[in-house]
């Protein structure tokens, strides 16, 4: 109670809007290397028009993401147990944690991050929570990379078959670089659509804009954070996984920007860059006698369940200590 | 226009490649003329080989810029450089020979004259084999192992050529540097096929890396 009247109700929605354009950074930062990292390892763009076209993309897609906005301002938490406070808690739980993966250069998922956040404040402020959209959200956490293995290893196996019967090497190169650039910009598209609304369904939920309004935000924010701070982990992804050939490449980011799609109309939170690594896995199984970098994998996995962990403590531990102090 | 800077790349490939193969054909009329005692023509014709290469090393210069202006993908790119420098070392090859000959005016014995042309006639054939296989195999990749079978084959003929004709000077009644310079005449131009064999496993290597 003491700190919610220190601090005014007005400053707590200016530090949701805030946590949601840090979070939409990370978002773009982090997760938009997914997209056109893949590209610029196969080398069909240049880094900064890549990295351009991919934060265009990302901000067109995130405006048909309003399904995943819902689902974060009103399937996890109750619209009224969202509170701003809880809003801007989650959001800069999410944001934060993440910003610090992104600088040690590994792709987290900022979606599993958010939802744990969630988690923790409906357990720290003793909230419902919607443990069967709770449940369906954790399934699809497990479900999207199966089938992104599957896919990824379907679509190389058809895509090596296909090409066979390109007789010309310079069509075939043609063919291959602009597939990889068209697979981008779908998988940055993807990505808009499926996590403008990680940041936007807060600052939904907390009521302090419309759905649209929230969306809107979230896709400006995840451009932004393409554009300007995604370098580190495009690198990392453009060379650490597997060895990229341009047909790889093509199949990862397929694989991927399908599966996000598909979530995003279904208006669930998935993550961009555990689709785009089992993609990738599916493509090394696929590729017999070619490598996958099972330590960079190792590492990554690790990312992936220490993040939501410390999201989940940071604001699970937070509203427990103004439960406390408050 | 799409791809317009891959094909202006591929099309220079192929006029090095045709130069380089006019290189060749040279060799065998230069070499008529060194044995025919004809200097005047045959320095005319020497002169003349030597503007040929140059002009296939400024047809290569051309591509090479073409292709780092940003024809083919940079994973790609290596490929073709590699193959374009290949393609001139076979003219370098026809040139070394040409020079090596100008400069120690070595007497070629009579039994050997029409060995040495029939070498260089085979050496013809070889190149020209190779610029079919550069020209077809970048159109029809689904061509390269038997194209570039026909060259290995070719050079494969014209290293035993070399060896029997090697042997046979060493066996010949003339000087012992005459000897040396010979042996050395016929190895560069039997390193002339050495050579476009290796253009031709470098296409066959191009074609399986796109898979």
């Amino acid at each position: 109670m003491y700190i919610r009247r220190l601090v005014p109700q007005m400053m707590i929605s200016y530090l949701v809007i805030a946590g949601a354009t840090w979070v939409g950074f990370n978002i773009g930062a982090n997760d938009g290397a997914n997209c056109v990292g893949a590209c610029i390892g196969g080398g069909a763009l240049g880094f900064r028009k890549a990295v351009l076209l991919g934060a265009a993309f990302a901000f067109v897609g995130g405006l048909f993401g309003t399904k995943v906005t819902a689902t974060i301002s009103q399937d996890v938490l109750l619209p009224s147990d969202l509170t701003p406070m809880a809003a801007a808690a989650c959001l800069f739980a999410a944001g934060s944690v993440v910003a610090l993966a992104t600088t040690f250069g590994m792709p987290v998922s900022t979606s599993h991050a958010t939802v744990l956040a969630m988690v923790g404040v409906g357990l720290g402020t003793k909230a419902h929570i919607e443990m069967a959209n709770l449940a369906k959200i954790v399934s699809s956490w497990v479900i999207l990379p199966v089938a992104m293995i599957g896919l990824s290893f379907l679509i190389i196996t058809v895509l090596k078959s296909l090409l066979s019967r390109v007789s010309s090497l310079v069509n075939l190169e043609i063919i291959l670089k602009y597939m990889l650039i068209a697979s981008s910009m779908y998988a940055s598209f993807a990505l808009g659509a499926s996590h403008a609304g990680l940041a936007g369904g807060m600052v939904e939920g907390a009521e302090i804009l419309g759905r649209f309004g929230a969306t809107l935000l979230g896709s400006f924010c995840i451009a932004a954070g393409v554009l300007f701070f995604g370098g580190r982990v495009i690198r990392t992804l453009a060379e650490g996984i597997t060895p990229l050939s341009p047909v790889s490449a093509f199949a990862m980011q397929l694989s991927a920007a399908v599966g996000l799609n598909v979530c995003s109309i279904l208006g669930l939170p998935v993550s961009s860059s555990q689709a785009i690594v089992a993609a990738a896995v599916g493509v090394g199984l696929a590729q017999r006698g070619t490598a996958v970098n099972s330590r960079q994998i190792a590492k990554i996995v690790v990312f992936w369940i220490v993040i939501p962990i410390g999201t989940f403590l940071a604001t699970y531990l937070f509203f427990q200590f103004i439960g406390h102090h408050g | 226009m799409v791809g317009a800077k891959e094909k202006r790349a591929m099309e220079g490939i192929n006029t090095h490649m045709k130069l380089v193969a006019d290189c060749t054909t040279q060799l065998a009329k230069v070499y008529q003329l060194y044995v025919g005692g004809d200097p005047e023509r045959y320095q005319q014709e020497a002169m003349r080989m030597r503007e040929m290469e140059r002009e296939a090393d400024e047809v290569r210069r051309q591509v090479e810029l073409t292709i780092y202006s940003g024809a083919f993908m940079p994973i790609y790119r290596e490929d073709y450089l590699s193959l374009t420098e290949l393609i001139d070392e076979v003219a370098d090859g026809c040139l070394s020979a040409v020079n090596l000959l100008s400069l120690t005016r070595v007497r070629i014995p009579k039994a050997a004259v029409d060995r040495i042309a029939a070498l260089i006639e085979k050496t013809i054939q070889c190149v020209d084999a190779l610029r079919q296989c550069v020209s077809i195999c970048l159109k029809d990749r689904r061509k390269a192992a038997e194209m570039a079978a026909r060259v290995e084959e070719l050079e494969e003929s014209i290293d035993q050529d070399e060896f029997d004709l090697r042997s046979a000077l060493y066996r010949m009644p003339i000087e012992g540097y005459d000897k040396l310079l010979l042996n050395d005449v016929v190895e560069r131009i039997g390193s002339i096929s050495d050579t476009a064999e290796d253009v031709s496993d470098r296409i066959v290597i191009m074609v399986s890396k796109r898979g």
